[in-house]
């Protein structure tokens, strides 16, 4: 049964963070930082699927490969040069676009469901590469698919029906 | 969500909650949160092929090269990550005992509290 009791862990993290509030400039530096890996992190997934090593990526881009290193590590900022470049070197293009937090919150939550269950694999089939995903909630798609509970998930908005 | 493994409590909370790896911490706390790829600061363990549930965060700024092995448990509803054991990594290679010890941290069955 669940306690109200706090754990060790929280215990100790509460004593060790009383005294060291996290100033603004600090979380804006953070939000900076997180902007970036979000860049990085398209930039990754673009690598690994076309089997493009960070050393490779280095070259097409011409700058050395510790520097991209250097990068992925938070150690150097990315710099919207250095973007275009990794545009030209894989041939590819980011969207950019904004979003409500509200909406960002669904977004994280759903992400996380979609990761417990099988239906990524399913949701692929209909990912023609454009990125552009809308969130929707879709009753009785569990029966269909054999997950466990009703769960929203991610279609894009030309698509109307989902046929499993 | 995650937990640390109890016998490294008071190892591993003093460690992140540090001044100078926090913000480190913070960001490999939301790169996993927001499900962001990024393999120079959270990846699967290639120390032991017996070890095939464990990750480690990497610790890398100010010249460090600290790691924190961890188990990932996923359940239908929420992913664990379970930070079992801190590492100062100061050679290419793992030394035996702490390989050991993340072999055995893979095969334990944690209950969440």
């Amino acid at each position: 049964m669940k306690s109200n009791k706090k754990n060790p862990a929280e215990l100790l993290v509460e004593k060790l963070s009383k005294d060291k509030p996290i100033s603004d400039e600090r979380e804006l530096r953070h939000l900076a930082q997180m902007l970036m890996y979000r860049f990085l992190s398209e930039v990754e997934k673009v690598s690994d699927d076309r089997g493009i090593s960070r050393k490779e990526l280095a070259k097409k881009i011409n700058v050395s490969p510790s520097y991209l290193t250097q990068v992925y590590r938070g150690n150097k900022p990315l710099n919207f040069l250095t973007l275009a470049k990794i545009e030209c070197g894989l041939n590819m293009r980011f969207d950019v676009s904004a979003i409500d937090p509200e909406v960002l919150e669904l977004d994280e939550w759903a992400a996380q469901s979609w990761a417990d269950t099988n239906i990524n694999r399913i949701v692929n089939n209909f990912n023609n590469g454009r990125g552009l995903w809308m969130f929707k909630s879709r009753k009785g798609f569990n029966e269909s698919c054999g997950v466990d509970e009703a769960v929203n998930i991610y279609i894009e908005p030309s698509i109307d029906k989902i046929a499993v | 969500m995650f937990a640390v493994d109890q016998t490294m409590i008071s190892v591993i909370i003093p460690f992140i909650m540090d001044d100078n790896v926090i913000d480190e911490w913070r960001q490999i706390r939301d790169l996993i949160f927001q499900s962001l790829r990024n393999a120079e600061k959270y990846l699967k363990c290639d120390v032991s092929k017996v070890a095939n549930n464990m990750f480690e965060m990497r610790f890398t700024n100010k010249r460090r090269n600290i790691r924190i092995y961890c188990q990932e448990v996923r359940t239908s509803k929420t992913r664990y990550i379970i930070l079992c054991e801190l590492f100062d990594k100061k050679s290419t290679d793992i030394p035996k005992s702490v390989k050991n010890r993340i072999e055995g941290y893979s095969k334990r069955n944690y209950e969440i509290k």
